[in-house]
């Protein structure tokens, strides 16, 4: 399967679990770095997680000052499986690392409300 | 900046000699540079090879000497033009003076008091509108005011983990505060991101501020930390006195426990409130705060405040998040407007807050136009002040003077006053131990022509303007002005008048004539008022059922040797000073004071003295000089007029062409068992 492929799958998963609220006023971010098995901590939250997972980030009201609504996916890189943890804060205060992306943004939502991403430093020297 | 010694330490000052130097300092400037430089006088005698380090250069003290800094653009960020004047120790005589373009004290390392200033009166009118749009771009500030009587303080805080927005709005904030409406930048603390100007979504250099491409003029003080701000607090204890005002704004993140400091510390409302509750008796705290859940503080500061009037604003309930936008957040762009009157760019607002008084946007007004004009869908702006309503009367300028609204309105020999509220108008009388309702009506009552409605009616001076023995009320609005008088148990209206009305040469705009003072100023028996605005000044008289205008003269215009202008000029008692039986006005400006009379179609100044001037024992210094009550304090025809100043109190009255203080008393003096100290004590 190529990246690209591999690429459509994933965004295809995570748009089938986003509810319609959701799909409506959100914007959904993928961390593209696979993330090793055991404990970890994330945007405040302490997890234990069996095995290697991606991590998907659903903000539900972008552009409102944090704290506010949001939810986290993981995602098991063997499995498929999704497990959903709410949440109160972004990630990181700040911009994204280069290996998050944008999986999806609600139609009609202006741009400034989305969270800065870093881009990779050979886009960076433009 | 700093003070070092090569040859001994600095000795205190004594202050008979400071007294000496600073009188000579005053008279060295021209009656052009009392409007627009600062004096301030270290309390401390270098001795000769003392060393300020100015940024870029040195200066190193001639002889032994005691300093005053003369600062020739108080407005302007360092560095700039300045003058550093050396005083004999004993003597106080001039020996020297050296130029620089640094203060000795950009680290407070060398503290100064300052002890004159430019007074202007910041109000926010209508007229000033246009040019408040300028104050916001560039710095064209309006002086510090009453800095020895009134201080006015900030804290500015956005936290470690802030958008650009925040840090943004600060800006607009701190632009507001210096630039129209003359906080010291030296009172205003900017605890910001991690103690520069920057944020979390910024990498690299931030650029220009985005209000109007601008770069960024607030001075951070530290970063946001719990421990900065508690510093903060500290720092502010032994500055805060009685008659001062402390307004607190936090733009920011917000978690349902707190203010955020970084990404996992917050300041709760319960730490917020303790903060709070450390500080000593002041006049005003203002706390506006933008972050989510922002509306959770609110019960602690309006419990833990210890200032006599406090008002809370935020965006926010406590169960909210607050919105964002995309170069400011919406309710605190909002709220700032208002208190500017322009967006950030400089353009006047296309709607004004509710004005008070001479034009001034009060606390309550300001978030009630905020609270409106937000944009943010999800915020949910919330309001209190203790004592309740006390809002109303809160301004980030200096204090207004009230127009009187007592009289004898029914001619029974007896004063009566005249209330208002939300609801509407009543006229009350004193009953044996309580009061009765002469009349009352509410928002909505036509009185002749005149439609009451108190949230834009601006009731009073209160003075018999027909002759007719009883009190008439003066009444004005953003349509035009009236005057009311009691009938039964109503309000009739004999005379009302649009803006854009002539009377005799002088055109009526309530949006920038100051009223008053009122008085008898030809000596007829009816009352007249005496008019200002930004083209000169008026002496209106009723007549018939319009005004008629008795004088009217121009900004520029010489009254005897008094240059009227209106902008720097302020109009203060009027009585009458000579016992001729017809009032005079007192006017006073940075230069010094006057005594203005009527005299044919225009006034003349029987008495004007210059800063610096002994009244008898009395220091004239209008910088500091507070002009209260005037009356006849001897008994007999002639009034005489209370002043006070941080040194303490006197009465002053009029003796030829200058004034004599037939009393004055230090603060610390006993009257009877009353201990006088002119910083807490209210006339």
């Amino acid at each position: 399967m190529t990246n690209e492929n591999l690429r459509a799958k994933l965004d295809a998963l995570v748009l089938g679990e986003l509810t319609e609220e959701e799909r409506a006023n959100s914007v959904v971010y993928l961390d593209e770095q696979l993330r090793p098995p055991g404990q970890s901590s994330m945007a405040g939250q302490e997890l234990v997680h069996d095995g290697a997972y991606l991590v998907v980030f659903v903000d539900q009201q972008p552009g409102v000052n944090w704290m506010h609504r949001c939810r986290y996916l993981l995602i098991d890189s063997v499995t498929g499986k999704i497990t959903s943890i709410n949440s109160d804060r972004p990630p990181l205060f700040g911009a994204l690392p280069p290996t998050w992306r944008v999986v999806w943004q609600s139609h009609g939502l202006e741009n400034w409300r989305l969270l800065p991403l870093l881009r990779p430093p050979s886009q960076g020297a433009q | 900046m700093s003070v070092s010694s090569s040859s001994g330490q600095p000795i205190a000052l004594a202050p008979e000699v400071a007294t000496i130097i600073k009188k000579n300092a005053l008279e060295s400037l021209t009656q052009e540079q009392t409007g627009t430089v600062r004096l301030s006088i270290s309390s401390l005698v270098f001795p000769e090879g003392h060393t300020f380090s100015l940024v870029h250069t040195k200066m190193k003290v001639r002889q032994q000497a005691a300093l005053v800094f003369i600062d020739h653009a108080p407005q302007k960020n360092w560095g700039h033009p300045c003058t550093y004047q050396f005083y004999h120790s004993t003597t106080g005589a001039l020996l020297y003076q050296e130029d620089s373009i640094f203060p000795p004290n950009m680290a407070r390392e060398t503290p100064l008091e300052v002890f004159h200033s430019p007074i202007i009166r910041p109000s926010i009118t209508h007229s000033t509108v246009q040019a408040l749009a300028e104050f916001v771009s560039p710095s064209n500030v309006l002086p510090a005011t009453s800095q020895v009587l009134e201080q006015r303080y900030a804290i500015l805080w956005t936290s470690q983990i802030s958008d650009r927005r925040h840090v943004d709005d600060l800006e607009f904030l701190w632009r507001a505060l210096v630039n129209v409406y003359g906080f010291s930048s030296n009172n205003i603390y900017v605890l910001c991101y991690n103690g520069t100007i920057g944020a979390t979504d910024v990498s690299g250099s931030i650029g220009n501020w985005p209000g109007n491409n601008t770069p960024y003029q607030m001075q951070v003080h530290a970063s946001a930390t719990t421990a900065n701000l508690q510093a903060v607090f500290d720092d502010l204890k032994p500055r805060l006195k009685p008659k001062d005002l402390l307004l607190i704004h936090t733009n920011d993140h917000g978690s349902p426990n707190g203010l955020c400091v970084d990404s996992s510390t917050v300041i709760t409302p319960t730490q917020f409130g303790t903060m709070l509750s450390g500080l000593p008796a002041y006049h005003s705290l203002v706390v506006t705060m933008e972050q989510c859940y922002s509306g959770a503080f609110q019960s602690s500061v309006l419990q833990k405040s210890t200032s006599t009037n406090t008002v809370f604003a935020s965006a926010v309930s406590a169960d909210k998040e607050s919105d964002g936008g995309q170069y400011f957040d919406p309710w605190a762009l909002a709220w700032i407007e208002a208190i500017v009157g322009t967006i950030p760019a400089g353009t006047a607002l296309s709607s004004r807050p509710t004005q008070s008084l001479d034009g001034l946007v009060s606390m309550k007004a300001s978030s009630d136009w905020a609270k409106t004009n937000d944009t943010g869908s999800g915020d949910d702006p919330q309001y209190g002040d203790q004592p309740t309503g006390c809002g109303s009367g809160i301004f980030l300028g200096i204090t207004p003077f009230l127009p009187c609204q007592v009289g004898d309105v029914n001619a029974d020999g007896c004063a009566e006053v005249v209330v208002t509220s939300p609801w509407g108008i009543g006229v009350l009388e004193q009953l044996g131990n309580t009061m009765s309702g002469l009349m009352l009506a509410a928002n909505g009552t036509r009185f002749g022509g005149w439609l009451l409605n108190t949230s834009d009616n601006e009731v009073g001076p209160l003075a018999d303007y027909d002759g007719d023995g009883k009190a008439e009320i003066f009444i004005s609005s953003p349509w035009g002005i009236g005057i009311l008088s009691f009938s039964g148990s109503t309000l009739t209206c004999p005379m009302l008048q649009p803006n854009g009305t002539r009377f005799g040469g002088w055109l009526l705009n309530t949006s920038d004539n100051n009223i008053g003072p009122v008085a008898d100023y030809d000596g007829d028996g009816k009352a007249e008022i005496l008019v200002s605005s930004p083209w000169g000044i008026g002496i209106l008289k009723l007549s018939g059922n319009t005004m008629n205008c008795l004088m009217l003269s121009a900004n520029g215009t010489r009254f005897g040797g008094w240059l009227l202008d209106t902008s720097q000029n302020i109009f203060g008692p009027a009585v009458d000073y000579d016992g001729d039986g017809k009032i005079e006005v007192l006017i006073w400006s940075a230069w010094g004071i006057g005594i203005l009379k009527l005299s044919g179609s225009t006034m003349i100044a029987p008495m004007m003295q210059p800063n610096g001037t002994r009244f008898g024992g009395w220091l004239l210094n209008t910088n500091d000089n507070q002009f209260g009550t005037a009356a006849s304090y001897q008994g007999g025809p002639v009034s005489e007029v209370l002043v006070t100043s941080p040194w303490g109190m006197g009465i002053l009255r009029q003796s030829g062409n200058t004034m004599i203080a037939p009393m004055m008393q230090p603060n610390g003096t006993r009257f009877g068992g009353w201990l006088l100290n002119t910083n807490d004590n209210q006339f």
